[in-house]
């Protein structure tokens, strides 16, 4: 391998180091004449290390002369290149293939879909991976994850085993009329009518028919009674009466105007919710809803474009999720859901106590309405969108699990008294079977299984109860936690059938192989030329290939950012619940479509079909889909999206605090677009500190941090590539100019902006400058074969389990050769690349 | 070639750093085996509070730019709230956390004081936390070894890393998140002795089939493979270990709650106080004598109404808005230090014979592995308490060499509760030079 060199910072040393650390003097002992101008090993690397801190730091050279600051920021820039280099090259040491666990996303679909019920992610033991979630050498595992496994076995058990033995709802239509959703404004509205009444005619309670109550609660005069809210439900109903009897008018005020429907939830069932919503002509910007669940989650968003004289129906698709041991009707924090405090007011509206529910809001809800109205888009109405009705149809089920199936056959429909100790050991065989993806359970575990159970049941459990910790306990056992991967024979280089089998499903459906493919990995077909092309394409057009989508874009594109990104909706309103849904979502769905229709990978950089939702397709400005599913919709020329490189969630992952940050995207083009990442920040260079409030513009921003050499070592190839992307905010919409404002919520009058022009000028890290984003996409569309090579390392990687490194170098190599010269138009098509990866050696190799 | 590290006195070189830490530092020397013994002769117990925010200060809110009598220099406005907690603090100027080398957090060196990202190698690789040292020494007579708290954003919060103590093998020791967690650790259950008896009996058998279980399985497995199920074995032995503890405890009853059991919501601000009330309860009780905290930054800014990161706000340049809101994030910081600290000089030490409280005999440790931005160099440092013997408090020290390793610090402390030591990881001394 070469080792990174460093020959050309010579003539700077020699110039200003040598006098003190130089053939005449050795201060400190360094003499860097004698310095290896490579990095060759780790001790090399230290050395460098240490010089590059002193230049990073500033402390050297001490005195005069001192370098220009460019030839100091070239001599930072091609060290720091080089250990980031070697770091890269040494790490091929780790890149053995080791027994790795199912990541939490793995476990996650693995126990939804062995023990068929529908679980929250975030309620299972937390991972503690690297960078990309299945690399065995990565992980770690602690007692606490010992424990939480076995804990959480214990509930998942006890859930799976509840609800095997529920019977099945029949499938019903709740339907919520928009107009009883009013109730509670208009009979504030009546109270108020009577509370004037009795100030401008000065008649007593009784006279204008108020009770005593009614009065305590509404009446303005008595403290503390909060009818200051009453006052907003009237006023909406004063604003929106003529609309009152037909539906409602969707608020910002608590408690009304959401329509809302109470269904019992089930965690095996999925449920169809539809809607006829409509939109006043003056709205504005203000068109979208979101449907929620019970615990504030998002399960769509879409774009209102019915009228109020003609809603239109829109329709979700929702499967809930619930916390682990769910059993019943409970709210998020597992207590049993209240009642609703307004029943006591209008005396109409009950809500069914304990029942979960869909709320449909409008989307702009959660953000202070004052901000829409009175200074974000003045002169809009106070409520923009009309809902005639919600409905929710289920629970529609899916078949029974394995679990439930083979529960029910060898346990649940006998008599408690004549369930047998062979039934139980039957039962645990054939499931732990499953759970070990093909493997025997072993004679001496399920004896031991069986003895738990016997123990619980002579401490008075009942069948079903002895059966917890059991079940919980193959949960919890290495052999299913770990994916175990014996090569066929002792001390050969192959994986046998059943490992392949589940190497092959683990990569696309993140979940164990279904019967198709335990029946080839046991009869030996799977080893078969051209067999494991076979499944995987039969896979690939899966539902279940949704995972693999999700799973390799969140880590591959780094949506983790996207995540975590801290945006105040008090100052920018659009970044709204239902648009972090539906930006989350457009990359997945995108990925799925190159992989569908086999698209080569400069579709990634640009593409003529957006595949999105109707509230992105409204914002982005494109022609609505027909429904609230994400779409692909044909481009319009004048269109500046296309490819991920212009998605909403890829251009707000770089951005930073209420500016975009040319830094975050820059790094993040290099390192997805170029297969260049470019080195972590270095310790020790002092923050640049501007002087002033003046607000300035990104770009400014960016050219001062330059004007320290130790910056621009980097920055000048960062930066620049980043600017290319200017004309998207920092929610990735277009923007003609740049608004800059000090962070402080519109309505203070603190508050201030600037406005600037926009100019995407930039450059490569090569130094290759494009003029605005259209040929920015030009120089990245020239070297797709970097791009090619990154998204091929990075499914490896996921796909082997393991870190990809030097050794792998011409696998990689071939691979692209072959997809480059595919004898077509279109080369690195992403179907192939995938199938290339299932068909490369160290996919079989343990 | 002359590369021998033999560098001047006054230059801490991170070469030679290096050349003693890149392989990993021998621990076993540096372990205290008559520790104990010490802590007997003693008689006061001693604890340990290590609190850690992910990133650091603004330059002129918190680091005084003199030393001296902190009646006697300038203060920054951000201490403002310690004012009345001046003579119970000491800051120090110029330790530094030399071997973070991608400092994007200041948490997961700052007591190890390990390159964890060293060569060779990619995978992570920490060594020893001062507090796990010292928890050997002080933590076999409580209930609890030691105690890890953390916040629940983790990177979010601004710390890197999964957590700041570390086992002797370098693995992380992620802390308890959420107060209801703590609350029901420290507190009694109601749950009699033996059902508790019962509940250990039932799990220890559990552990026993999972033992069998995984040698089982290792026994056809490649050397590789059996290393990643080794972790496995310790997690069981670990576990195994921590019910003997629990068991000996059993007699002993855990005190009943003073304070309502934490609600399910709580976060930010009010979740690090409740925190902080609980460790105070738990010194009383004696259930631990060493903690440490990851504090989380981000909820609470978020709870005050700051919606940058401290990431951001670490990054103040671009703006002097960004550098006025530092000043609101470090003086909430110092407030809730300062309101701790009143806690603790108002709650008498019950294990204390002399009737002290526990501020006496308490080291507290308050900072962060950065500066400001990315630097490593002079760290954020606050130190309370009267577990230090020969420290007074009421000044600002700037130490009279640079870059002194942040390890000092550690064996000072380490020393102070009784570990009888001569080095911590690249220690090169100790601090006796703020005793004056």
């Amino acid at each position: 391998m070469a080792c990174p060199a460093l020959d050309t910072v010579t003539p700077l040393f020699e110039k200003y180091c040598y006098s003190c650390h130089g053939p005449e003097k050795q201060k400190a002992d360094l003499a860097l004449h004698e310095m290896a101008l490579t990095i060759r090993d780790a001790t090399d690397a230290l050395h460098w290390q240490d010089i590059l801190d002193q230049l990073n730091a500033g402390e050297m050279p001490p005195d005069e002369p001192q370098p220009s600051a460019e030839d100091l920021a070239q001599a930072i820039g091609t060290i720091t290149d080089a250990l980031h280099e070697a770091r890269q090259q040494f790490r091929t040491a780790d890149d053995a293939a080791v027994l790795r666990r199912l990541n939490r996303r793995e476990y996650h679909a693995t126990v939804e879909e062995l023990l068929g019920v529908q679980i929250n992610i975030d309620d299972l033991p937390k991972p503690h991976g690297g960078a990309i979630d299945t690399v065995g050498s990565q992980q770690t595992f602690r007692a606490r994850d010992l424990e939480s496994y076995y804990e959480t076995g214990l509930e998942l058990a006890a859930m799976a085993l509840y609800w095997a033995t529920q019977p099945r709802l029949e499938s019903t239509v709740v339907r919520e009329e928009g107009k009883d959703r009013n109730r509670l404004a208009e009979a504030a509205y009546e109270v108020y009518q009577k509370l004037d009444e009795m100030k401008a005619t000065g008649k007593s309670r009784e006279e204008v028919g108020l009770t005593q109550e009614q009065f305590n609660r509404f009446s303005p005069t008595v403290a503390g009674n909060g009818s200051g809210v009453y006052q907003l439900y009237r006023k909406y109903w004063e604003r929106n009466e003529p609309l009152m009897d037909r539906g409602t008018m969707m608020a910002h005020v608590g408690g009304i105007g959401q329509l809302q429907v109470y269904v019992p939830l089930d965690p095996r069932a999925r449920y169809e919710v539809r809607a006829a919503l409509g939109v006043r002509e003056d709205a504005g910007r203000r068109r979208s809803v979101r449907l929620t669940d019970y615990r504030d989650k998002v399960i769509g968003a879409t774009m209102v474009s019915g009228t109020l004289d003609a809603p239109e129906e829109h329709h979700f698709s929702y499967r809930p999720s619930f916390p682990v041991g769910y059993r019943g009707r409970v709210s998020d924090d597992g207590k049993p859901v209240n009642v609703n405090p307004f029943r006591y007011h209008t005396g109409g509206y009950v809500p069914k106590v304990g029942d979960n529910f869909l709320v449909l809001f409008s989307e702009d809800t959660g953000a202070p309405h004052r901000i829409f109205n009175g200074f974000y888009e003045t002169g809009t109405p106070e409520e923009t969108i009309f809902g005639e009705w919600m409905e929710v149809e289920g629970p529609i089920y899916d078949p029974p699990s394995r679990f439930e199936l083979l529960l029910k056959k060898h346990v649940a429909y006998r008599r408690p008294e004549s369930v047998t100790i062979t039934d139980v050991e039957t039962f645990l065989t054939r499931f732990g079977n499953d759970l070990f993806r093909g493997r025997e359970v072993p004679v001496e575990l399920l004896s031991k299984l069986v003895g738990v159970f016997e123990m619980e049941r002579a401490d008075g459990r009942d069948v079903l109860g002895a059966l917890e910790k059991p079940v919980a306990l193959l949960l919890a056992s290495p052999r299913f936690l770990y994916l175990n991967e014996p090569p066929s024979n002792e001390g050969e280089e192959e994986l046998d059938g059943l490992a392949l089998a589940s190497r092959l499903s683990y990569f696309l459906w993140s979940s164990p192989p279904d019967a198709k493919l335990y029946h080839a990995a046991k009869n030996g077909n799977l080893t078969k030329p051209g067999a494991l092309r076979a499944h995987a394409v039969r896979m690939l057009d899966d539902l279940r290939a949704r995972r693999f989508h999700e799973g390799f874009i969140s880590q591959w594109a780094h949506l983790e950012r996207f995540d975590s990104l801290n945006i105040d909706a008090g100052v920018l309103p659009e970044f709204s619940p239902g648009y972090r849904f539906s930006a989350r979502e457009e990359p997945i769905h995108f990925f799925a479509r190159l992989i569908r229709e086999n698209l080569g990978v400069r579709h990634w950089i640009d593409s003529d079909v957006a595949v999105v939702n109707r509230l992105l397709a409204g914002r982005y400005g494109l022609p609505l889909p027909k429904t609230e599913t994400f779409e692909p919709v044909v481009l319009p020329s004048e269109s500046p999206r296309g490819g991920f490189l212009t998605q909403a969630a890829f251009l707000a992952s770089g951005t930073m605090g209420n500016r975009t940050s040319p830094v975050i995207r820059g790094s993040l083009i290099r390192e997805i677009f170029l297969d260049d990442p470019p080195p972590p920040p270095p310790p020790n260079v002092p923050e640049l500190e501007i002087a002033g409030s003046e607000l300035r513009s990104v770009r400014h921003l960016v050219e001062l941090h330059q004007t320290r050499a130790q910056c621009a070592s980097c920055h000048t190839r960062i930066d620049p590539l980043g600017l290319g992307l200017e004309h998207f905010d920092t929610l990735g919409f277009w923007r003609e100019s740049e608004v800059i404002d000090n962070g402080i919520r519109v309505w203070n009058p603190a508050r201030r902006e600037a406005i600037f022009e926009i100019d995407d000028a930039g450059s490569l890290p090569n130094g290759e400058s494009f003029r605005n984003l259209a040929e920015m996409k030009d120089l990245l569309l020239e070297r797709q074969d970097r791009l090619a090579r990154s998204l091929l390392e990075a499914l490896m990687t996921y796909a082997y389990g393991r870190t990809v490194g030097f050794a792998d170098r011409e696998q990689i190599d071939a691979i692209l050769t072959e997809l480059a010269d595919s004898g077509d138009s279109e080369p690195y098509r992403m179907r192939d690349m995938i199938l290339a990866v299932i068909a490369s050696e160290p996919f079989r190799e343990p | 070639m002359n590369l021998n590290p033999r560098f001047g006195t006054t230059r801490r070189s991170l070469l030679r750093l290096a050349a003693q830490g890149v392989s990993v530092p021998l621990l076993g020397s540096l372990l205290p085996a008559p520790a104990r013994a010490a802590v007997a002769k003693r008689g006061k117990p001693v604890r340990l509070i290590f609190l850690s925010l992910g990133h650091g200060h603004y330059e002129d809110h918190f680091y005084p730019s003199a030393a001296g009598r902190f009646s006697e220099i300038e203060i920054p406005p951000g201490l403002e709230p310690l004012r009345n907690h001046f003579d119970d603090i000491t800051m120090v100027s110029n330790l530094s956390n030399v071997k973070n080398r991608q400092p994007h957090g200041g948490s997961e060196s700052l007591l190890t004081c390990a390159d964890v990202t060293g060569f060779p190698g990619f995978a992570k690789h920490n060594s020893i936390s001062c507090d796990q040292v010292a928890a050997r020494a002080i933590g076999q007579n409580t209930r609890y070894e030691s105690f890890q708290l953390d916040s629940p954003g983790g990177v979010e919060e601004g710390h890197d890393g999964i957590a700041m103590s570390f086992r002797e093998d370098g693995s992380p020791m992620p802390g308890h998140v959420h107060p209801r967690d703590v609350f029901h650790q420290f507190f009694d259950s109601g749950m009699s002795a033996e059902a508790k008896l019962d509940h250990i009996r039932k799990r220890r058998s559990i552990l026993d089939i999972l033992h069998e279980d995984v040698s089982g399985l290792a026994k056809g497995s490649t050397a590789e493979d059996r290393d990643k199920l080794d972790e496995y074995f310790t997690g069981i032995r670990d576990v195994e270990k921590r019910l003997a503890r629990e068991e000996s405890w059993i007699g002993v009853p855990k005190p009943k709650a003073t304070l309502p059991e934490p609600s399910p919501s709580m976060e930010g601000e009010a979740s690090v106080r409740a925190m902080l009330t609980m460790m105070r309860l738990a010194f009383q009780a004696d259930a631990t004598r060493v903690v440490t905290y990851r504090l989380p930054d981000t909820s609470v800014l978020t709870g005050i109404g700051v919606s940058h990161t401290p990431h951001t706000l670490s990054h103040y340049g671009s703006s002097s808005e960004l550098r006025d809101l530092n000043l609101v994030r470090t003086k909430k910081w110092t407030g809730i230090l300062g309101d701790f600290l009143t806690e603790l000089r108002s709650a008498k030490d019950l294990c204390d014979p002399e009737g002290g409280t526990l501020y006496d005999n308490t080291i507290l440790f308050f900072g962060s592995g950065l500066r400001a931005g990315h630097r490593t160099h002079s760290i954020p440092c606050i130190i309370a308490g009267g577990g230090i013997p020969h420290l007074k408090h009421g000044r600002h020290h700037i130490l009279s060499e640079e870059n002194t390793p942040a390890a000092n610090l550690w064996l000072t402390m380490l020393r102070a509760v009784g570990c009888e030591i001569e080095q911590f990881a690249d220690s090169d001394g100790d601090l006796s030079e703020i005793f004056a």
